[in-house]
This record gives C-alpha cells, sequence and structure tokens, in this order.
C-alpha cells in the first residue's frame, strides 16, 4: 500500500476532537507469535517458529481469489509497536483498537485446545511486542469459541491489564451460534471484567458457515458481498432469542465491519419475529430492537452507498447511531476506509457533538480509555 | 505491469503568452509505458505515456483520495460473447494502490460502470516538449 503520508484529511475533521479508530488490523503471520504457545504444544512445534512450511499453518484458510491475494492490492505487514505508531500518524487516529488478522480463522480451527493455545499465544505476543495503552494503542485479547472454559480463564488472567479493552470473539463461522449456552463461561467472565465483547467475521469463513454455497461462488466479491452482515444477523438471532442482554444485562457488544444498512433493518426484524410469539422468548423484558440500542454497538466500516450520502445519513438515524455507531478504518485490509470518509457521508445531517460521538466519545466510554 | 518513474518536476512556464501551459519534460524522456509525476500549481498531476501517446491525470483517486497516478498499469479482464474472461486493454489501464480500482488512463473514466472519472489535463506537445494545460 502506498504512504497514507501524503494524503491530507478534509478540513471538516478539525471538528472532530479524538478520533478513536474502533478496527484497527495488525496484519500478522502465525511465525509472528507461535513461539510465545505454550506447553504442552511448544514442545512438540520442532521448527514452527520459522516460515509455515507447505500446508503448515494452523488456521484453515479458504483459497480467496481477490485483489489481496492476487497482489493487485498490497495490505502492509503490520506487527511491531513502531509500525502501529507510524500508520496511526499517518492515517491521523489518536487511539486504535488493533484487533488481529490471522484470528479471524481461530474459530475454524477444528482441533479444540489447539485453537485455545494459539489465542493464547497471540495475547501474550501482542503484550510483550503490540499493545501501548499511553500510547493509544489498544488491543482486545482473543479467545477460542471452541473452548469456552478456557477463553473464561484468559479474559480472567487478563482482566486488569493496562491496554486489554475488549475480548475478541472471531465469529465467523461459529457453530453453534453465539447466543447457545456453552458459551456463557465467556460471557460471564467478560461482564466480571468490565470488558465488551466484539465480534468480527472473516468473509472465507463461508466455507464453515455456509459450506455448500461457498463452494459455487466463482467471484470473491459474490460471497464477500453478503457473508458479513449474514453471520452477524445469525448469531444476533441467537444472542437476543435465547435472552444473553438479559442473563448478562452489563454486558455490552460490538460488532465490527458488516456494514450498516442491514442494521436497522434487521431491529425491526427481530422486533416483528418477537411481537408475533413472544412467548419464544419470554425473557426478554423489552423489544430486541431495545435491548441492541443499549447494549451494542457497531463500527462503520466498510460503508455502503458511499456514493450516496442522504442513504448512509438515514441509516445511522435509523439506528439511533449518533449513540451507537462508531467510526474504524479497517486499515491495512484491502476495503479500508480513509478517517474521513465518514464525516463525508454525515457532515451535512450530523450536529459536531453527534459526529464527536461517532468518531471517539462513544469508543472512549465503551473501551473504557 | 510496466516499469514507472516517480520522479517530480516543478512544473514551470516555458512558453510565451500560455501561462496555462506547464512545461512536464522532453517527450524522450517519457518512454511507452513510462509515467511521471510533477506538482502544478499545488496539484500533483501523474502523466503517462501509452503506446506513444501521452494523458495526464490528477493524483487523487475519486474514491477516497488515494495516490492513483502511482499505481501499477496494467490490463483488465472484459467479457466475450461467450462470457470468458478475456484480458485486454494492456498497459491502458492505472489501479489505485489503495483499494484497487480501476480507471482508463486515457479518459480518467472508472472502469467499472459508476460514472466516476479521475479529472484529466490536456497536454500540448511542442518541439520535443510535453506540456499540461491547466485551463
Amino acid at each position: 500500500m502506498s504512504e497514507l503520508a501524503k494524503r491530507q484529511p478534509s478540513q471538516g475533521m478539525e471538528q472532530v476532537d479524538t478520533v478513536v479508530d474502533c478496527d484497527f488490523h495488525l496484519l500478522e503471520q502465525q511465525s509472528d507469535f507461535i513461539s510465545y504457545i505454550d506447553e504442552p504444544y511448544s514442545n512438540v512445534l520442532f521448527d514452527a517458529v520459522d516460515d509455515p512450511k507447505e500446508l503448515g499453518t494452523f488456521y484453515p484458510s479458504p483459497g480467496l481469489f481477490s485483489s489481496f491475494t492476487t497482489g493487485k492490492v498490497k495490505q502492509e505487514r503490520i506487527a511491531s509497536r513502531e509500525k502501529v505508531q507510524k500508520i496511526k500518524q499517518e492515517l491521523g487516529v489518536d487511539h486504535v483498537i488493533a484487533t488481529s488478522s490471522t484470528n479471524l480463522y481461530l474459530s475454524c480451527i477444528p482441533y479444540d485446545d489447539v485453537a485455545s493455545a494459539l489465542a493464547s499465544a497471540y495475547n501474550a505476543w501482542i503484550m510483550d511486542k503490540i499493545t501501548d495503552p499511553n500510547n493509544g494503542i489498544h488491543t482486545p485479547i482473543v479467545v477460542a469459541p471452541q473452548n469456552p472454559q478456557r477463553a473464561a480463564e484468559e479474559i480472567e488472567k487478563y482482566s486488569d491489564e493496562p491496554g486489554v479493552v475488549a475480548v475478541s470473539l472471531p465469529d465467523g463461522g461459529v457453530t453453534p451460534p453465539l447466543g447457545d449456552s456453552i458459551y456463557y463461561p465467556i460471557y460471564e467472565a467478560a461482564e466480571k471484567a468490565g470488558l465488551p465483547m466484539v465480534f468480527h467475521s472473516a468473509s472465507g469463513t463461508s466455507m464453515m458457515s455456509f459450506p455448500l454455497q461457498f463452494q459455487s461462488y466463482n467471484q470473491f466479491i459474490a460471497n464477500h458481498a453478503f457473508s458479513h452482515a449474514t453471520q452477524k444477523m445469525a448469531h444476533l438471532s441467537s444472542l437476543l432469542f435465547e435472552g444473553v442482554p438479559v442473563r448478562f444485562p452489563d454486558l455490552e457488544f460490538v460488532l465490527q465491519e458488516a456494514g450498516i444498512g442491514w442494521y436497522p433493518y434487521f431491529m425491526r426484524r427481530l422486533d416483528h419475529e418477537f411481537q408475533a410469539e413472544q412467548w419464544q422468548a419470554p425473557m426478554l423484558e423489552q423489544m430486541p430492537s431495545e435491548y441492541l440500542k443499549e447494549n451494542f454497538y457497531l463500527t462503520s466500516q466498510p460503508i455502503e452507498g458511499s456514493r450516496d450520502p442522504q442513504y448512509v445519513s438515514q441509516i445511522i438515524r435509523l439506528f439511533e447511531g449518533q449513540n451507537s455507531l462508531m467510526f474504524s478504518s479497517d486499515y491495512p485490509h484491502f476495503d479500508f476506509d480513509y478517517p474521513d470518509e465518514l464525516l463525508k457521508l454525515v457532515g451535512h445531517e450530523f450536529d459536531t457533538e453527534e459526529i464527536n460521538n461517532m468518531y471517539g466519545q462513544t469508543a472512549k466510554k465503551v473501551f473504557g480509555i | 505491469m510496466t516499469g514507472d518513474t516517480a520522479e517530480s518536476n516543478d512544473g514551470e512556464v516555458a512558453i510565451e503568452g500560455e501561462d496555462d501551459l506547464h512545461f512536464v519534460t522532453e517527450i524522450e524522456n517519457l518512454g511507452s509505458g513510462e509515467r511521471i509525476l510533477v506538482d502544478i500549481e499545488e496539484q500533483e498531476i501523474g502523466v503517462f505515456n501509452v503506446d506513444g501517446e501521452i494523458f495526464a491525470l490528477a493524483n487523487w483517486c475519486a474514491h477516497q483520495g488515494g495516490p492513483i497516478c502511482e499505481g501499477p498499469t496494467t490490463g483488465t479482464f472484459s467479457s466475450n460473447e461467450d462470457f470468458e474472461l478475456v484480458y485486454s486493454h494492456e498497459d491502458q489501464v492505472v489501479i489505485c494502490p489503495w483499494h484497487g480500482w480501476e480507471f482508463d488512463i486515457k479518459t480518467g473514466d472508472h472502469l467499472a460502470p459508476t460514472r466516476i472519472r479521475i479529472p484529466s489535463y490536456e497536454v500540448v506537445l511542442q518541439e520535443g516538449k510535453i506540456y499540461v494545460k491547466t485551463r
């Protein structure tokens, strides 16, 4: 990717006090963190600290044929504190919530204990090499849903660690869906630690969640178009109608990288189902959309309809995003949003206070920074 | 992808009475498949040689302001009447390094049918020199 430094943000950004990038990505490789893995795995990884062998990475790969896998769009490697700082400055953001790229496929690993061990190794690595809260680099820890009890222990371990601002659960392909009771130890631990849950998918995880259809799509964009939002809807439906917001009333959730237009639709769709058959989820004391508005947050990237500011503004109003939408870039991924992209689309409709909420004030509260 | 030059040049006014013509470089310095970046009146412009013809585009991608003139030049896929993918327009397309959007160098048009266009500038060739006209 070319230097960001030459690009100056639009003047409207001057009204924004603090910018928190709520979905900034490390672009790391397994070889960056594998040496941090605990026993007994460290005893049997004979030379896995070197570059992965053929078929040697432990994360399943969907085999995407896309602009970034063909090298048409270069995604620069980000795997050090110094690199994060450099990019942070070039983007002009004050804080980043730095999430993993490799671990977007964590939930696809078939070996439960290996998945937990890799998550722990990654978390140890970021504490050592990335996290830097005094300089605006905040990191979620990542947990593997395959082993909820170990995930809860991992959360407890990091609950007082400065710089750990959330629990990231890669939701792509997670089965059963995230409202299931097997995951409650994770939610209990996160709620107790005062950390929000962050859900982020990867389009290639359609190989797990929609395996039959995935085989039939001949274009990367055909799967990418529906994968993210569909996963979120699948998990939200489960989370709401299993009553997770009632069971864990102080737990907040952040939904990343699914775009925005589906969200006001799905709020109303959930309400539509519930109003007719509330007996199926009687633990809910208010409409599903009310829980979403109270305890759930959305990150902005990728903004669809970017040449249609009226669409974007109306959608944000329709889910009351002035309170719950949080700016994200997704840098360095291939469809990142440059920081003033959101402002260009909402500047005419929202006032300065609302814009500041979306760009950083809401995130500061949610992530405690 | 062909090699590219990334030199910059301050476009100087060089033709008397025509102060909107800005000198870029000698024609012999810009070979086929090459490009040069120039700063003209605080606007960065990419000047390309596509098969002997010279074109000038603003170095500001219409998508999110990325450095469009610094991306690789390539061809692209089109679809033939049997819906098979055919590679064509070799070296006539420039790809934005930020998100991969593809633009026709000759017109600045976005290859997707969005009606987005990179602003282009008239090129004037005189006595072996390349000039860009800004008004």
